[in-house]
């Protein structure tokens, strides 16, 4: 569907699409994240490292730990 | 975002974090609190290396550094990190893994509710925003990025949405001050990256009508349809902080959405909403430093999902209005 709307627009040069009822649907689905773009999210994440380090002591297993300024899962960084 | 979509997302890299423990959370306040948890984490930023907290640590549980690489987009590069993690992870005795020290003070400090949840608005209308440059012709740069967040209304701010007692063909605009919210923190331009918020007098235009176009029993539903104007001029760096130039930024975009609320439980049952438009210019850091021109982008609106992992905050709560 994506390639579908590039190709519908494509001769207008930054033009700003209509937004109509019957676009609606189109440009919902386009703009949201597809299930390749949330497949991180089948990461179990923990949130801090309070969390992680209390299921690392009860599972035995070492954190790996990602830092990045900002909300690293959801959202801007 | 970057790291979301082409490490995290990559199979391998995924296949092996079964084997940790996977966390992530906010390196710069980390690094500058002073919070156990904070001093636990620099004493491993500390021992890996120096310069900025962004990347990713592999620790023990007693807190020892195993490996720290570098802010990398590459997954082999974290696939490389995570054996060699494990290698030197089977190496250690179980005392020197699991041992006392510095974590069981986090533990002793651990917080009833995430930090950056703490002021989750219980039964309130909770939206995720996804954003996205749309389609242009020819190449431009990173036509793949997106981006998402959370906006947030209480309960009481949720109701407004609708007239006290709505009947078929009845028409209600939304209070100024929830659009915008929307106008200001959410119908900004982060597809790429951290961007500011607009100031209120920033907003030149900002409006949503409702319709009601069904009432069946205590579910209402309705259409939503507005337009929003922002629009921003000063000094700001473009490429970060440094060079504060001449600036202009805004987003000029059309709203349409439909939603259905459930007046005996006080809750939206489902919410979608679309704005499409033009946006302008950039912030510190929002990387449009090679994109200033006028240029499509959207944003998507829906009714977040149930879970832990929607309960973030948004990014911009700092400046909310309340």
């Amino acid at each position: 569907m994506k390639v579908l709307l590039c190709l519908v627009v494509a001769f207008a040069v930054h033009t700003v699409p209509q937004l109509t009822k019957d676009s609606f649907d189109q440009w919902y689905d386009f703009i949201g994240p597809s299930e390749q773009e949330l497949a991180y999210l089948k990461i179990n994440w923990k949130i801090s490292i309070q969390e992680g380090l209390l299921e690392a002591k009860r599972v035995k297993k070492p954190i790996m730990f990602w830092a990045m300024n900002g909300r690293p899962i959801r959202g801007c960084t | 975002m970057t790291a979301r979509q082409f490490v995290w997302s990559d199979p391998k890299v995924q296949s092996l974090a079964e084997q940790f423990v996977v966390v992530a959370d906010d390196g710069e306040r980390l690094g500058n609190a002073t919070d156990a948890e904070s001093l636990f984490f620099q004493k491993i930023w500390a021992a890996g290396s120096k310069g900025h907290t962004q990347g990713t640590y592999f620790f023990t549980p007693s807190g020892v550094l195993l490996v720290r690489i570098g802010d990398s987009v590459n997954p082999r590069t974290t696939v490389d990190a995570m054996h060699e993690a494990l290698r030197k992870w089977n190496d250690l005795s179980e005392p020197v893994r699991m041992g006392k020290g510095d974590a069981d003070m986090v533990l002793r400090e651990k917080a009833s509710v995430p930090r950056n949840q703490e002021h989750y608005p219980k039964g309130g209308l909770i939206l995720r925003c996804s954003c996205r440059d749309l389609p242009r012709t020819g190449r431009y740069p990173m036509a793949d990025r997106w981006n998402e967040d959370f906006a947030w209304f209480r309960k009481e701010e949720a109701r407004q949405f609708l007239p006290t007692a709505p009947r078929v063909g009845d028409t209600h605009d939304i209070p100024s001050p929830l659009v915008k919210r929307l106008a200001r923190f959410h119908l900004v331009d982060q597809v790429r990256g951290q961007v500011a918020p607009f100031s209120d007098e920033n907003v030149k235009n900002a409006r949503i009508t409702v319709h009601i176009t069904k009432v069946r029993g205590s579910v209402v539903s309705v259409e939503l349809k507005g337009e929003t104007l922002t629009s921003a001029e000063g000094r700001w760096g473009i490429d970060g902080p440094q060079n504060p130039t001449w600036q202009k930024r805004g987003y000029d975009a059309q709203l349409l959405g439909q939603a259905t609320y459930d007046l005996r439980k006080q809750e939206f049952v489902t919410f979608k909403m679309v704005a499409v438009g033009s946006r302008w210019g950039g912030t510190e850091y929002n990387l449009r430093s090679d994109d200033l021109e006028s240029a499509p982008m959207g944003v998507a609106f829906t009714l977040a999902e149930k879970g832990r992992l929607q309960r973030f905050q948004p990014g911009l709560i700092w400046a909310y209005d309340h």
